[in-house]
């Protein structure tokens, strides 16, 4: 049968019309059902305001404590000698709060007769800001200046270089040496210090964890004692630090919460239906990460990061619908009614009923993913702070899945079990970029934050009519132990 | 280069602006009206299946990759869901009396004076299956493979329904023919 013609015609006539609709009634109605949603987002804005805020308070302790170049000079402004039959003692109130020995007030310095001279200082780290910077003496004020050049007492150390330098002083009898001495020292492994020039005093800055120790050669003795029980040492410290691939290796755990997202895209164009359903009942929350890393990290910042790294990926699926059922029961098929005696006679026999049921079902679907980072960053550190960026791949090793989703007949397809293979059982190689803001508790251990993004490689198959991504912003928290160097 | 209005509304649409979501609303809820009155027998459900059309137009436009035309984006959305409103199982229990129809060309002075609303109120008194199968063939231009897919028949039931949908058709064409005549 040729209908062609009319067909045609009506395709015309028909495609491009438009029926009249209450438009402004339909919106109303429409206006409920999407209204932006704003949870995902408002947890994204929350972490990442967080992290930001974290990561700006970083920054600026670390501009703050270098906004003022002249701030490591040490003076005191007042001094006191004390002197006992044992120690000489000189207590001093420091004018600038940046240099260590200052930060307590007022700093103490002890010197014995036997031209030991011990500061002491309650600050942790008391010499982690002294980095390159000398100290200097005006006439009639006393001085400890102390200069290490490698930053020793903090995390980022390179080797045990640290150097105490003592420059003019007018106190002779309190520190026991001559004007314009200059003492320097070499810091042996955070506990002694051996000295390289050393020419009049011993100077030893004692602090419970941190002791530092200058030797005089004015006191041949104590010198002596103290070269010969570190000759071996100075020789192995002298290969280290000529050595030009000084690494330091690091253990650390981390985890964190990130906002995530996913992308649903068609593969089978016939089935954009389908796609709607997936877009209608899945709703993205939140992905969990955990794991262990190890670092290899050079002298000048440059690192290398891997490790095992756990993630869980939520979904949510929810549905609403009915069923009916049609069941068979006894009763009444049938009734007549005698119009002449009015009687009523009812025929028994199986009746349908249909019973309607609605229901609700939510499930939480999860991704399981193990993954090893290989992640190349570089580190900047000054002082207890480091920041840097890193950036790298995640070669997966497992991915697992748990839940239920709807199929192309509307059924539960179950994730776990994937019977059509719409899923990969290894996702293959993702990305991850991050930047770190990390605070170093002593030499060896830090604790940083660090705001990271991550891509995630398609997690369905070709099979599967819905191609499925993800990708995840987020915050993690974590502790490094270094040892090297 | 400005943008088309059509392109404005789609990437508010796609940032969740109210403003452009409404504009959507607006300018085509008469056009995918059309389509739901096609795949529906009365008013109402064709309501119904307009304003959930259009709801997940609005929560899926972000999936829309701006690759075809988006007037057919949203009516295969429509029609989708027009499609899943109604259970297709009790279509399977229509019973129609098909008497014999010549199977003569109609003539185009029977159908050329038909405006889009009667030409929609012949294709609606179509049964619910052959009315399907009938916008998905001759006005959407489905082939008979991909309306098999999407109604989940086999492409020869498929053929065989819009063959019975075109002889109902045809019949209530020439009834209207006889009537003009007669007045």
């Amino acid at each position: 049968m040729t209908f062609s013609k009319f067909e045609k015609y009506a395709a015309g006539k028909i495609n491009n019309h438009a029926s009249e609709v209450d438009t402004e009634g339909l919106w109303n109605d429409i206006l409920p059902h999407v209204q932006k949603d704003d949870r995902n987002r408002k947890g994204l804005v929350w972490i990442f305001l967080i992290g930001l805020i974290a990561s700006m308070a970083a920054i600026y302790a670390f501009l703050d404590k270098n906004s003022d170049p002249g701030n490591n000079y040490n003076t005191f402004s007042t001094a006191n000698v004390i002197q006992n039959d044992e120690d000489l003692r000189i207590s001093g109130l420091a004018e600038k709060e940046s240099f260590p020995i200052s930060e307590q007030k007022p700093a103490t310095l002890e010197a014995s007769n036997n031209q030991n001279i011990i500061a002491k200082s309650t600050q942790k780290n008391q010499f982690s800001k002294t980095k390159k910077e000398k100290y200097k003496a005006s006439d009639g004020e006393i001085l400890i200046a102390a200069k290490s050049s490698t930053n020793k007492y903090s995390p980022e150390s390179k080797s045990n270089d640290a150097k105490v330098v003592v420059e003019k002083t007018e106190n002779h009898e309190a520190i026991d040496f001559e004007e314009n001495a200059v003492l320097k020292a070499n810091i042996l492994k955070n506990e002694e210090a051996i000295p390289t020039d050393a020419e009049h005093a011993k100077i030893e800055v004692d602090e419970s964890n941190l002791p530092i120790a200058v030797e005089s050669t004015e006191n041949p003795e104590v010198k002596e004692e103290m070269n010969s029980n570190t000759d071996e040492e100075n020789s192995e410290e002298d290969f280290r630090r000529n050595s030009n691939f000084k690494l330091k290796y690091g253990i650390g755990i981390f985890g964190g919460l990130s906002s995530s997202f996913a992308s649903l895209k068609n593969n089978d164009e016939l089935n954009v239906n389908y796609l709607q359903t997936r877009v209608m009942t899945e709703e993205q929350l939140e992905t969990i990460q955990m794991g262990i890393d190890f670092m290899v990290k050079s002298e000048i910042g440059v690192y290398l990061r891997t490790g095992v790294q756990y993630s869980r990926i939520a979904r949510k699926f929810s549905l609403n619908d009915a069923i009916e059922t049609i069941d068979s029961i006894h009763g009444i098929q049938r009734i007549y009614i005698n119009n002449n005696t009015n009687d009523t006679i009812y025929v028994y026999g199986p009746v349908p009923v249909t019973t309607t049921t609605f229901y609700n079902k939510t499930t939480y679907n999860y991704f399981h993913l193990m993954d090893i980072p290989v992640v190349l960053g570089y580190m900047y550190n000054h002082e207890n702070w480091s920041f840097g960026a890193e950036a790298g791949a995640l070669i997966n090793i497992s991915t697992k899945r748990k839940g239920d989703i709807l199929d192309l007949n509307n059924e539960f397809y179950d994730l776990k079990d994937d019977q059509l293979k719409w899923y990969k059982d290894n996702i293959g190689v993702s990305f991850t970029a991050s930047v770190t803001a990390a605070y170093h508790l002593n030499d060896n251990f830090q604790i940083y934050l660090a705001p990271t993004a991550r891509l995630e490689n398609v997690f369905s198959t070709d099979d599967n009519p819905v191609a499925q991504k993800h990708g995840s912003l987020g915050v993690n928290i974590g502790a490094r132990y270094f040892i090297g160097y | 280069m400005r943008k088309s209005t059509e392109q404005n509304i789609i990437d508010g649409c796609k940032k969740q602006y109210a403003a452009a979501q409404k504009e959507l609303v607006l300018k085509y809820s008469g056009l995918l009206m059309t389509v739901c009155k096609r795949y529906s027998r009365d008013a109402e459900s064709a309501k119904d299946i307009l304003q959930e059309s259009l709801i997940k137009i609005l929560k899926s436009i972000a999936t829309y990759e701006e690759r075809g035309s988006f007037e057919a984006w949203m009516k295969r959305i429509t029609i989708n869901t027009a499609l899943k409103y109604f259970d297709r199982s009790s279509f399977k229990n229509e019973v129609f009396v098909l008497e014999d129809v010549n199977d003569k060309d109609v003539l185009p002075n029977v159908y050329s004076k038909l405006g889009a609303e009667e030409l929609m109120d012949l294709i609606e008194k179509l049964p619910n299956g052959f009315r399907e199968v009938f916008n998905l063939f001759a006005i959407e231009g489905y082939s008979h493979k991909e309306i098999g897919k999407m109604l989940g028949i086999t492409e020869s039931t498929s053929r065989s329904q819009l063959t019975r949908a075109r002889k109902l058709l045809k019949k209530q064409l020439t009834i209207r023919e006889k009537i003009r005549i007669r007045i």
